[in-house]
């Protein structure tokens, strides 16, 4: 039986006609890249990058000492409003650069950007109630700030990359990809539905909530709400929700602001159910309105800021596409009536 | 790994039967090739059968994007 494993011995090349055999090789993968592409296109998928560490660290690496830079922190609800069209189109002195990482709640980034001393711009953090306290909040930013520390140690991640970032900017069906494309077709024989949040070159993400299958965005609802309400009754109390702010923000707030930066914080728009929840456990005078009237940060509620407080919310908790102009849009004016703006727009 | 008893299971059952479909495929070639080497294999191969199976690796391989399926590792 001949071996397996490798030899010495250098391995003849198999005879036959490998021009060919390569030519068509090329023509089949052109032939079927294009046919893949066209067919998951015309079910509605759109080309997205997908978000690492790595393509989030050459984010963070243009947050430089340029006081213009205004460095947008939160989680999924931020990166579904911030738009970077209608924030250079209001603030075109400004630098707007989207750090917000879907499912990574922003303490960890604002923690970065207080121990960075060259850091003089303002930082817009998106803060819930309920994500206020949670301890384990660092682990999920670590590897995003870790692998900025050390980006130049990663030359050939730093390339795979952008050679990715450059392929998913075109192709929709690498959003798709090989297991969730064969297992629709093999499980439910169909083609895979397309994703309603796509994300650009730029970290910019875009939510069509008109491809939401609506039993799919209704369970997301019904699941999000169960998730707050089992939690409900865990809910910190006012003093010790204020008193976990002042520990764990206040600190960050002052030290970002004793190297000349600052920073903004902002309660993002709610919707439906999940606004009324949040306005039953946690009443906003005894919570919002106690921690505004004692932070150092700015603070913003999206009930007083016009243009804000009257997007809906398609899943109760994100804003569709034709919105994020708008909250943009409202977002810039709030910041600079607040006064956050003097000074860095010559 | 199916998750026949009370445990949370790791793979959905579309994506287990793919994966013992693979392996009985794989192994299936291993057992009718046993006596002959690769190089003897693909030499008996037509050329335009060879062109589908390379094309269909390399489709796949471009299918399979993912944050941790980097391409290229070289970290200091």
């Amino acid at each position: 039986m001949p071996s397996s494993t490798s030899s010495s011995e250098p391995r003849r090349v198999p005879s036959g006609n490998w021009w060919a055999t390569w030519l068509v090789t090329l023509l089949l993968v052109i032939a079927m890249t294009w046919k893949l592409e066209t067919i998951t296109r015309a079910h509605g998928q759109r080309p997205t990058v997908v978000d690492d560490p790595v393509w989030w660290s050459v984010s963070r690496h243009t947050v430089d000492g340029d006081p213009s830079v205004v460095a947008f922190l939160g989680a999924s609800r931020m990166a579904l409003r911030y738009s970077a069209r209608a924030f250079a189109e209001t603030a075109p002195r400004l630098r707007g650069v989207q750090l917000a990482i879907d499912g990574v709640p922003p303490l960890g980034v604002l923690e970065d950007l207080a121990n960075d001393d060259q850091f003089r711009g303002i930082a817009v953090v998106d803060i819930i109630e309920w994500e206020v306290g949670v301890v384990d909040d660092l682990d999920t930013v670590r590897p995003y700030v870790d692998r900025t520390h050390a980006l130049w140690r990663a030359p050939g991640a730093l390339v795979n990359r952008y050679l990715a970032t450059l392929a998913q900017a075109q192709f929709a069906v690498l959003a798709t990809g090989s297991h969730r494309l064969i297992s629709s077709l093999l499980g439910k024989r169909r083609w895979p539905p397309p994703a309603w949040v796509v994300a650009d070159r730029d970290r910019i993400s875009h939510a069509d909530y008109r491809l939401a299958e609506p039993a799919a965005l209704k369970a997301k609802i019904d699941g999000r709400l169960t998730g707050i309400l089992a939690g409900a009754s865990s809910a910190l109390g006012p003093d010790a929700w204020l008193a976990a702010l002042a520990r764990d923000i206040e600190p960050l707030v002052q030290r970002i602001r004793a190297h000349g930066g600052d920073v903004v914080i902002v309660h993002m728009p709610l919707s439906g159910q999940l606004a009324e929840l949040f306005e039953r456990t946690y009443p906003r005078p005894r919570y919002w309105d106690a921690y505004a009237a004692r932070s150092t940060a700015h603070v913003l509620h999206y009930r007083d800021i016009p243009g804000m407080s009257k997007l809906a919310c398609p899943d109760e908790m994100h804003l569709d596409q034709k919105d994020h102009e708008a909250f943009t849009r409202a977002l810039v004016g709030a910041m600079r009536d607040q006064g956050v703006f003097r000074g860095r727009e010559p | 790994m199916v998750g026949s008893g009370d445990g949370p299971r790791v793979l959905s059952m579309v994506s287990a039967r793919l994966a013992l479909v693979t392996i009985a495929v794989v192994l299936g070639l291993q057992w009718a090739t046993r006596e002959r080497s690769g190089e003897d294999i693909v030499e008996r191969t037509p050329w335009a059968v060879r062109a589908i199976a390379l094309g269909a690796m390399i489709e796949a391989i471009i299918l399979m994007q993912g944050p941790d399926r980097a391409f290229l590792y070289f970290q200091f």
